[in-house]
């Protein structure tokens, strides 16, 4: 398998040289333009009968500026290099939902390419209310239908992952956004149903700060160009589920494994010690997560005025969650 | 200066020996016609020498005479003396010509011959080789000389090479003293050892005088006490240390329609290659330049995986170190890299792309011989130790330290790596020929690449890693056993037996895990029949057995034309199996039938057995090749190639088991044409036919139980590549070698499902590269390559949808490989300088890579959301410094 070792060579060698080589593109971290950080759902997995909750956490080009969102879901996509295209036509779906014994007419107006159209809201809702039979039946007829190449087809373990797609726009620049919901059609076991991860509250100290200031969404806590900050996330130890994860290497078999939880850290300008920092049970500890430096802006690039700042936290089973905080970019220190 | 010889004074004769062989005949046209020989009508015996009385050598003066119309006899050139010892044993040392050429020249004098006649009957000059020979006399029948001691050895000593130690034979050595007409001297020739001595010699000085061709003149001067003989050991310094005329080796005449024989001496010192002979062929027309650091190897537009690479004829898994910068042999071990990129001979098979076959050299050392070769990549030691003039062994080892390089470049980041790409490998080789129809072989070979990483931040990489820890690992060895019977000049048989093992493991992120182990035995035949002048039969069979363990748990690896790996780090796939046993047997025949003297026809077969298919392929294959005149020559030919697909192409969770094998329809034609010895021009057309290319599908199966499942993969892909190679060749003359390359082709495939074809990854249009190395005074040398190369082809990021789950932005692609990337182009210089020493030499190199500091695209660059475009660049101008001793 000589392409599977130049494979791993190639992403070893690629992550090395990612890690050592910076670029003149934006940074990921840096708050700048139309930005689409997170797409949640609330719960991120529903049992038939249940309601989630779409929201999308989208920082504006400007304080001023409006955004819409629209959103969508799809039960098949194509592949993400066709942008998760949804991977049926409206006819298709239908034929697909009466087969497996469902009712299509209940089903929300259809848009080729994006799916089963939710509205244009700040948030959306996801309704599971048809019968977990209309999945199972779905999960028996894949393959035996001609669906279009590129589908990604689920992995039907008890549990059918539904697409949901949102479309951002501010000021004539349009970002895409993809989550999935899971839908479970058999009885969830005890640790399968996921509750999403938090931090609790972000604290920074520094330079010109008396201890440890609370940054809050309105926080008034000033910093200063070229200087160096310690950023604290408080995570409660609750945040990390333990569940019981399917082990790839032997089906059918679970093990208790804990989340690992990441950390994304946005920040208005400056650079970061690390962009990520993540929880992950025997390797990194959730106070090494908890904690990152962030170096403010030269004088040169320093906006004087609030700014924010976003930690968006994550498990590994598409729990999500943020805190926003705001400093003020102030004088010198 | 004028050196007597020393004067016969009696003797008898030996033996006379007409040689029958008609040399030449002075033909004013310049023709050869049919002559009828001179016959020889009188003659007096030749007189053994009485300064031969004291050594009782035997010899035989060969002298070309010209035996003129009236029946004369003319000396004409140099007389020739080979000496032998009464008993036969061991040559004897030559001592001068001891009498032997002046008792010829006199009894030339007495030859009468009947002339030599046209076939119109007519007299003619002719030249013919004369040989007279002596036998010492026997101990028993009195001589006066028996009478006289025989007189003592006052010199005796060795020529050898300056720094190489080498011993040269065939020097002519002065011993002489006075000056102006009041000379006296001796000159003797040293034998095949490079031993020579003095016999007789007066007490006092004696100056010594020594100045064979290519090298500088010796002298000294050595003083004989009363009783005292010396022993000596004189050193020779090249006029030049040319290592282009070290190897002295007919090639093989040519059964292919194309083949590149490389030797290792041409080209170490070729620029931007660092010394490694293996690189240079990345310099061949057909190869296309591989991508930064991927050590691929691209012929004629097809996939890494479908060139195979041999070591000694036994398949390994690879040629070249972690990041393409080292092969695994190094270039002291290699004798000469035979490259095929397409038609190849039915010895090779089960690859459609081309053939690279390194060869490692015999051991000829005369005495213990090593290098120490140092540079900024690695540091390599090589000892080659002769046990017996029949017996040699060798033994060398290399390892990098590019994790130091590479950690220091790194620095303290988000990445600390624990034991940075690192490699070594060994060698060990034993060679015995104990006479010369039977050689054995030894030939030990390991190799093994390390990476191992850890990640401060694993998020930083992937949210989705449980772990920072990261590794991969290749390592192989082979034992290779090989027998050549050569019995005459037309039979051999070259046998060769392998025994080895294949390991290939990593890990990534806590999330992706494989181990392959591999064990596998190798055996190739090759027998050669000249079974008439004109046709020769080369037959043999080439077969491996392999077992496999591996256990997989990764996503699946990327295809050709995928543009991203779809690496799910989430859901990876696992597949695991022990025993998987693959067994490969081919026979092969060939047949090399020369017609009318200029044409040569080659039809060869191969029947390739696949286990793991239960296939069986025939793949007959013919070479024309017709000589217009010794210079111009015009070939062609057409072969049929299969190829199994993958391990992990036929894996039935990562692929398809039910494959069947790629095959390919190779086509050339082609005209050489040499004008000058060291100049030749080679032009060749090919085209290519692919079918039952393995592709990606969107298809499903059914299994047994009713379950459906992806396909992934299928043999519905077609491919076709055709273009033009040219290469001008200037071998070592007037200081000079180089080459010029050009190559214009196009590799395109059509995926299974698909109407409309695309370029393969490594399609290159132009691929030009011109090569040369130049001598100077004083053992300097420099180099230049430049090559201009067009872009690969890249498939382009439309846009970009942001996954929540995974944090990250993923590509929405275009048309698969739809753009190219800009054309690259490079300047590399190497300078050499190698000082000699008595015995051992010191070079000095220096490597620029990139000279003028080129910004070549190597990929397209995105910014997290592919809203923004950028260019990754490969190497700036890179200056590498190296050592290398040789003792």
């Amino acid at each position: 398998m000589s392409s599977l070792r130049l494979t791993a060579m190639a992403t070893l060698v690629v992550a090395a040289l990612s890690t050592a080589c910076g670029d003149d593109f934006d940074p990921y971290e840096e708050l700048t333009g139309l930005r689409l950080l997170a797409v949640s759902a609330t719960p991120p997995d529903l049992v038939q009968g249940e309601r989630a909750t779409l929201q999308a956490l989208v920082v504006p080009p400007t304080r001023t500026s409006t955004v819409t969102q629209r959103w969508f879901w799809c039960p098949f996509t194509e592949s993400v290099s066709t942008g998760l295209r949804c991977a049926l036509s409206g006819e298709d779906v239908e034929a697909l939902v009466s087969g497996a014994g469902g009712d299509p007419t209940a089903l929300p107006p259809f848009v080729p390419g994006k799916g089963f159209d939710l509205g244009a809201d700040a948030t959306a809702q996801l309704d599971y209310d048809f019968p977990s039979q209309v999945l199972e039946g779905l999960c028996a007829q894949i393959g035996s239908n001609d669906l279009p190449d590129a589908v990604e087809l689920p992995a039907c373990d008890g549990r059918f992952p539904i697409a949901v797609r949102v479309e951002v726009e501010s000021e004539g620049r349009v970002v895409l956004g993809a989550t999935s919901v899971d839908f479970f059609y058999e009885p969830p076991g005890p640790t399968d149903r996921n509750a999403h991860p938090a931090v609790e509250s972000l604290e920074i100290s520094g330079p010109g700060l008396a201890g440890l200031v609370r940054v809050a969404p309105t926080g008034t806590a000033t910093v200063a160009a070229d200087e160096t900050y310690d950023l604290l996330a408080d995570i409660s130890d609750d945040a990390v589920e333990v569940y019981d994860r399917a082990d790839p290497t032997q089906p059918g078999r679970t093990e208790p494994t804990s989340e690992i939880l990441a950390l994304t850290w946005f920040i208005p300008g400056g650079s970061l010690d690390r962009v990520r920092t993540s929880f992950i049970e025997g390797e990194v500890s959730l106070r090494e997560a908890e904690s990152n430096e962030w170096t403010t802006p030269l004088r040169a690039d320093f906006e004087a005025g609030p700014a924010e700042i976003i930690i968006v936290i994550r498990d590994d089973r598409r729990g999500v969650s943020w805190i926003r905080g705001s400093v003020v970019l102030g004088g010198d220190s | 200066m004028s050196i007597p010889r020393t004067a016969s004074t009696a003797a008898r004769v030996a033996l006379l020996l007409l040689l029958p062989a008609l040399a030449r005949a002075q033909d004013p046209a310049g023709g050869v016609p049919s002559i009828v020989p001179p016959r020889l009508l009188a003659s007096e015996p030749a007189v053994y020498p009485a300064d031969a009385m004291a050594l009782r050598v035997g010899a035989v003066v060969t002298v070309e005479i010209l035996v003129r119309v009236d029946g004369s006899a003319e000396v004409r050139g140099e007389p020739r003396v080979d000496f032998w010892a009464p008993d036969g044993a061991e040559v004897v040392t030559s001592t001068g010509s001891q009498g032997f050429v002046d008792a010829a020249l006199e009894a030339v004098s007495s030859l009468e011959f009947e002339p030599a006649r046209t076939p119109e009957g007519g007299p003619v000059d002719v030249i013919i080789e004369y040989a007279f020979r002596f036998d010492p006399p026997a101990p028993s029948e009195p001589t006066p000389s028996e009478t006289m001691a025989p007189p003592p050895v006052r010199i005796s000593g060795e020529i050898r090479e300056r720094g190489t130690r080498k011993r040269l034979p065939g020097v002519a050595v002065v011993a002489f003293r006075g000056s102006g007409d009041d000379v006296d001297g001796i000159e003797v020739v040293t034998d095949e050892d490079g031993v020579f001595r003095f016999y007789g010699l007066d007490d006092g000085p004696w100056k010594i005088y020594a100045e064979p061709d290519g090298y500088f003149p010796f002298r000294t001067t050595e003083v004989l006490a009363a009783g005292d003989a010396l022993d000596v050991r004189y050193y020779l310094e090249r006029g030049r240390m040319n290592p282009y005329d070290v190897v002295v080796e007919a090639s093989a005449p040519k059964k292919e329609v194309t083949r590149r024989t490389l030797t290792r001496e041409e080209l170490r010192k070729v620029p931007g290659t660092l010394g490694d002979p293996v690189l240079v062929v990345e310099n061949l027309p057909g190869v296309a330049r591989p991508a930064l650091a991927s050590g691929d190897i691209i012929v004629r537009g097809s996939g890494p995986q479908d060139t195979g690479v041999f070591i000694d004829g036994i398949q390994v898994p690879i040629i070249y170190h972690f990041g393409g910068l080292r092969s695994v042999l190094p270039a002291d071990v290699i004798d000469q890299i035979e490259f095929y990129p397409g038609n190849f001979s039915t010895r090779y098979g089960r690859f459609t792309g081309g053939i690279l076959n390194a060869q490692t050299r015999g051991l000829d050392a005369e005495t213990v011989r090593g290098t120490v070769d140092v540079s900024l990549l690695d540091a390599s030691l090589l000892l080659e130790v002769p046990i017996s003039k029949k017996l040699s062994i060798l033994a060398a080892g290399r390892r990098s330290y590019i994790d130091a390089v590479l950690g220091a470049a790194i620095g303290d980041q988000t990445v600390s790596l624990t034991t940075a790409p690192r490699y070594y490998d060994f060698q060990a080789i034993v060679d015995w020929h104990p006479n010369r129809v039977h050689r054995f072989k030894l030939t030990v070979i390991g190799s093994d690449d390390e990476l191992v990483a850890t990640f401060e931040s694993p998020a930083d990489i992937d949210v989705r890693l449980r772990s920072g820890d990261t590794n991969v690992n290749t390592t192989f060895g082979r034992a290779i056993a090989s027998h050549q019977f050569t019995p005459n000049e037309k039979l051999s048989n070259r046998v060769s037996f392998s025994a080895g093992f294949d390991q290939n493991g990593g890990a990534f992120g806590g999330q992706f895990d494989f181990d392959f182990d591999t064990i596998r035995f190798d055996m190739r035949d090759d027998f050669r029949w000249q079974i008439i002048p004109t046709v020769e039969l080369v037959s043999g069979l080439d077969a491996f057995f392999a077992t496999t363990d591996y256990s997989v748990l990764a996503s699946r690896p990327p295809r050709e034309g995928d543009p991203v790996p779809p690496g799910d780090l989430a859901n990876p796939l696992f597949s695991e199996a022990t025993g998987v046993e693959d067994f490969r047997f081919a026979p092969f025949v060939e047949a090399d039938w020369r017609l009318f003297d200029r044409l040569s026809v080659i039809p060869g077969a191969r029947m390739d057995y696949f286990s793991r298919l239960d296939a069986l392929t025939f793949d007959p294959r013919i070479v024309v090749r017709y000589d217009w005149s010794p210079q111009l020559t015009t070939k062609g030919g057409v072969a049929l190639v299969h190829q199994q697909p993958t391990l992990q192409e036929l894996d039935p969770e990562f692929g398809n088991p039910e494959l069947e094998p790629q095959r390919a329809i190779q086509y050339s034609i082609g005209q050489e044409w040499r004008p000058l010895d060291y100049l030749s021009f080679d032009v060749t057309l090919f085209y290519k036919d692919i079918q039952n290319l393995v592709s990606s599908t969107g298809a499903t199966r059914t299994d047994s139980d009713g379950t459906t499942s992806p396909l992934v993969y299928d043999n519905g892909g077609t491919g076709e590549v055709f273009g033009l190679e040219t290469f001008i060749e200037h071998k070592f003359n007037r200081n000079f070698r180089g080459w010029l390359s050009y190559t214009l082709s196009s590799a395109r495939r059509t995926d299974s499902g698909e109407s409309r074809s695309r370029f393969f990854d490594f399609d290159q249009t132009h691929i030009f590269s011109i090569v040369g190395s130049y001598l100077l005074p004083a053992n300097w040398e420099v180099g230049v390559r430049y090559r201009v190369v067009s872009g690969n082809p890249y498939t382009p990021f439309t846009g970009g949808i942001f996954v929540s789950d995974r944090d990250e932005f993923e590509a929405i692609t275009g048309r698969v490989n739809s753009e190219r990337l800009p054309a690259f182009h490079q300047l590399d210089f190497r300078v050499d300088k190698t000082w000699v020493y008595r015995t051992w030499q010191l070079s000095a190199y220096l490597s620029l890579t990139n000279a003028y500091n080129q910004s070549n695209v190597e990929a397209i660059s995105y910014n997290y959301d592919f809203t923004q475009r950028g260019q990754t660049t490969g190497l700036p101008i890179l200056p590498i410094l190296g050592l290398r001793a040789e003792f």
